[in-house]
């Protein structure tokens, strides 16, 4: 069974890259535990059973009941704006609403929207790619 | 219209991190170099995805 780094290893000088990037998005950039509610989010959506399977952080409970986010008491209003705007980018970017967006400057800051934004597209193509290529192993 | 304000000084939003940005520049630009597609066949499926995805960008 083919990994990921098996497949996109095979582009020698842009794997490395990807992992420095990847590296840096989780380097405390953004709180880890709000980009891991966010990824296992676009996990679900994707229905990517090799991110589903990987953790990146402890977020306990919220793993499990993450499609739940909009109501589940597990969740603060700082993971709904966020998880809010990771669905929608996800679905369609071009339906991301200013309230959306307002919603994510009002809990971060410049640098962590930067880091935030770039953390959930890198997500969603790296889903898109294990599931088109059919990848089950992180 | 923009949803962030860049930084004093910067143009865009990922001037709020300039070491991620260039990470990030890093990567794109292998992905354009890197592989057997030639450059011309990954430009027309970039601009598949930006009509798709209705980017003007």
């Amino acid at each position: 069974m083919s990994t990921f780094q098996d497949v996109f290893g095979k582009l020698p000088a842009a794997y490395p890259r990807y992992a420095e990037l990847e590296q840096r998005l989780w380097d405390g950039r953004v709180d880890p535990q709000l980009l891991e509610v966010c990824r296992v989010r676009i996990a679900s959506l994707h229905r990517c059973a090799a991110e589903l399977a990987a953790s990146r952080a402890d977020i306990g409970a919220k793993r499990d009941a993450i499609a739940q986010w909009p109501t589940s008491p597990l969740f603060d209003d700082r993971e709904r704006a966020l998880l809010r705007f990771t669905e929608q980018f996800v679905i369609d970017a071009q339906g991301v609403s200013d309230a959306d967006a307002a919603a994510v400057t009002a809990v971060l800051s410049g640098p962590e929207v930067a880091a935030f934004t770039t953390a959930i597209a890198t997500f969603d193509a790296v889903n898109r790619f294990k599931v088109a290529l059919g990848i089950e192993e992180a | 219209m923009p949803r962030i304000v860049p930084p004093e000084g910067g143009m865009s939003l990922f001037d709020h991190d300039p070491a991620l940005f260039a990470t990030f520049n890093e990567f794109y630009g292998a992905l354009w170099t890197d592989g057997f597609v030639d450059e011309a066949t990954k430009e027309v499926g970039r601009l598949r995805n930006a009509k798709i995805v209705d980017c003007g960008i």
